[in-house]
């Protein structure tokens, strides 16, 4: 991106708005001259609401569709009027910022898409493109958990995801209630199920710190090396131009070094508590 | 940089305002405060100025001015924590030094 383009925001008009849990919503943007395929898998935009500020949100949109995909969840200032805009209203959109997910590596392997609870849209596009490429990737095992199962996004996609050539989807809830049969516990729990095969996995992870110190762990003890273990990394991107430092992890810059890394790149500074 | 809203008027004004690694919500962001200690807050600003900034433009973050020293409001003297982290580098090699060849 030229350099002088970094600052400049464009106008981002909503289309549509989904409810996906009563606190999390997706945003359907129309960026005049600029479709979903000028944005990478795991690239970040940040969002401008005219006058309040500004916040990072994933690209869960995949090339092939028409409009821009954001999922908010309405937790500060930004977000909660973010999550409040009505169909015609406009937001300033700046971006794509940052490295994306190694997709072309997956080609030929096994895919583990493995998310927590927001972490699935930035991975969204990872799962529609080995779906739309299935002799390509080896298989894309989709592992993902949420706190419970109100909280679980994109519901109205899963059928069609199950339903793909070589895709398997595999849900998991921290607390279950009387309606779910399904699996409950962390995400790691879905791994025994998932018939990984880790000579030929490649793993994305996208959740909370905690769940991908965990299935890090977890995945290299079933024997994936760590250079097929690629995590997005979650800081407080303000300048998203590696600049101001606010998402700084060690000497990498999220904003610009990622948001998302293959593991032994950072993995003398994460997990680390402080850093 | 921030926008501020006035709600009686509906007018917003755009500030610049102080900012600083050493404060405590400089990181915080949805998922909390990653550098929840002073003692991870001013590692970071030691850190940055003397080895990550090294690595990325091959000069020192740090200009030698002295004002970090004269206006610290507990009195942290950066040059006493730089020759701490090369004392104790150094002890540590003299001890690799006297250790037998194994």
């Amino acid at each position: 991106m030229p350099r002088q383009a970094l600052h400049a925001f464009m106008r981002g008009t909503v289309r549509d708005v989904r409810t996906e849990t009563p606190d999390t919503f997706t945003l359907l943007l129309d960026l005049k001259g600029r479709t979903p395929a000028d944005f990478m898998p795991g690239q970040f935009n940040m969002l401008y609401v005219f006058g309040v500020g500004e916040v990072p949100i994933s690209v869960a949109s995949f090339r092939g569709e028409k409009l821009l995909m954001h999922t908010v969840r309405s937790v500060g200032t930004v977000t909660s009027l973010l999550t409040r805009l009505g169909v015609g209203e406009s937001i300033g959109v700046r971006g794509p910022f940052g490295r994306g997910w190694p997709v072309a590596e997956a080609e030929g392997k096994q895919l583990l898409v493995i998310a927590g609870g927001l972490g699935l849209p930035p991975l969204r596009p990872v799962i529609e493109e080995a779906i739309a490429k299935p002799d390509r990737i080896a298989g894309v095992k989709v592992l993902y958990g949420a706190r419970t199962p109100a909280d679980l996004i994109y519901t109205h996609e899963y059928s069609r995801w199950q339903a793909a050539d070589g895709c398997d989807l595999l849900l998991t809830v921290d607390r279950g209630n009387k309606d779910w049969s399904g699996n409950v516990g962390v995400v790691t729990t879905l791994f025994p199920m998932a018939r990984i095969d880790p000579p030929r996995a490649i793993a994305f992870i996208c959740g909370p710190e905690l769940m991908l110190k965990f299935s890090i762990l977890e995945l290299m003890k079933m024997g994936i090396p760590a250079e097929r273990i690629f995590i997005s990394l979650e800081r407080n991107m303000s300048c998203a131009s590696g600049t101001c430092g606010h998402c700084q992890l060690g000497p990498f810059f999220i904003c610009r070094d990622g948001p998302v890394f293959s593991y032994p790149k950072v993995k003398d500074f994460f997990p680390r508590e402080g850093v | 940089m921030i926008d501020r809203t006035d709600l009686r008027d509906g007018s917003v004004s755009r500030v610049r305002v102080w900012d600083s690694c050493l404060s405590k919500d400089f990181v915080y962001s949805a998922g909390g405060n990653p550098r929840q200690t002073r003692t991870a807050r001013y590692r970071q600003f030691v850190m940055h100025k003397f080895a990550y900034w090294p690595d990325e433009f091959g000069v020192y973050g740090c200009v030698g001015c002295g004002r970090c020293i004269t206006w610290c409001p507990v009195g942290i003297d950066i040059t006493d924590t730089l020759n701490a982290v090369l004392k104790d580098s150094q002890d540590a090699a003299r001890k690799v030094e006297a250790s037998p060849v194994a």
